[in-house]
């Protein structure tokens, strides 16, 4: 009987990881969805080959590359597909125990969720989810984007904190903040 | 012996089928000396036969048969070891080239995709950081309303 339970249990917790694995390839062969996803197998041929190793900002890239597993994106202009995306991101986001929530942002419209799974420290994270909605843009009115690997999140922030995006800075400040309590 | 037999054992011995026994039949009935007459033509090429197989060469031809033979024998034993090598390194060459060596096109594959990767961690990494940019917006108007109803 014990036996039988625990076999059960089993079965479902792998079905579960199969099935939250799977669970965004169906937008894959959608018309409307534009969708990428870089294996990390890819990420080792990039690594192997000489791409412009000089330039320090490929070779940041490069370093935050090496530690990834895979990026999966899918973006889609469509109104019906992006409300269908939005309905399987809340049920996974639902069933999966481990994402946690770092940050929702509701800006006219635009709907921006950020979860994450805890990887071996503060700064680092196992997976990177974001799901962007936003009814009133007309190119990307849904963005599905899960990147996994070993991501350093200081690295992803400072990426684009060149870019003059005043909350990179506030950004640092609350991981300062984060690290003293 | 009849002549007859002799006929008989001649054309067979031309034909190469007598026995070895036959042969030396035939060989002492024309070293007899009786030979019958219209076989006498015959009686000078067995003679020669006879001489022939009498002569002997005074000369000892020189094979130094412990040396040729073992040297002839390791060059056949170093050629297949050599071949073998060959064949080794040939294999492991075509599995490192295979191997280690990226094609152009592959590398060409793996351009395109380092800069798709790096537009979406550029585009996650903006989209973190303007989000990050909302929430001070929010705590400002926390400090703004703070200061209000104070």
């Amino acid at each position: 009987m014990m036996k039988k339970i625990i076999a059960i249990t089993v079965i479902a917790l792998v079905s579960q990881t199969l099935f939250s694995q799977s669970v965004f390839d169906k937008f894959e062969e959608k018309q409307d969805v534009t969708s990428m996803i870089v294996t990390k197998s890819m990420f080792k041929l990039m690594s192997k080959i000489d791409l412009s190793s000089n330039d320090p900002k490929a070779k940041e890239y490069l370093n935050m590359v090496e530690n990834l597993e895979n990026i999966k994106i899918f973006t889609t202009d469509n109104p019906t597909t992006a409300s269908e995306m939005k309905k399987t991101v809340d049920s996974y986001l639902k069933s999966s125990t481990s994402l946690s929530e770092l940050m929702r942002v509701n800006d006219d419209g635009k709907n921006v969720k950020f979860y994450v799974k805890e990887g071996k420290d503060e700064n680092f994270v196992n997976e990177l989810f974001m799901f962007l909605y936003d009814e009133l843009s007309n190119d990307k009115m849904a963005v599905i984007m899960s990147i996994t690997g070993n991501i350093d999140l200081r690295q992803i922030s400072k990426l684009t904190a060149d870019l003059n995006v005043p909350g990179s800075e506030q950004l640092k400040n609350i991981e300062k903040n984060k690290n003293k309590n | 012996m009849d002549s007859k037999k002799i006929e008989q054992l001649l054309d067979a011995y031309f034909e190469g089928t007598t026995s070895i026994a036959e042969e030396k039949l035939l060989q002492e009935y024309f070293k007899s000396g009786e030979v019958a007459p219209h076989l006498e033509v015959y009686q000078d090429m067995f003679a020669f036969f006879a001489t022939a197989k009498s002569e002997k060469t005074s000369m000892t031809p020189e094979i130094s048969e412990t040396n040729n033979q073992p040297f002839y024998k390791s060059l056949r034993k170093w050629v297949a070891v050599a071949a073998l090598l060959v064949v080794a390194l040939g294999v492991t060459f075509f599995i490192n080239n295979n191997s280690n060596k990226i094609s152009t096109a592959e590398q060409r594959e793996a351009e395109l995709a380092f800069e798709k990767t790096k537009e979406a961690l550029n585009f996650i990494s903006y989209q973190f950081n303007s989000s990050a940019q909302n929430l001070t917006v929010v705590k400002e108007f926390g400090k703004s309303t703070n200061k209000i109803f104070k």
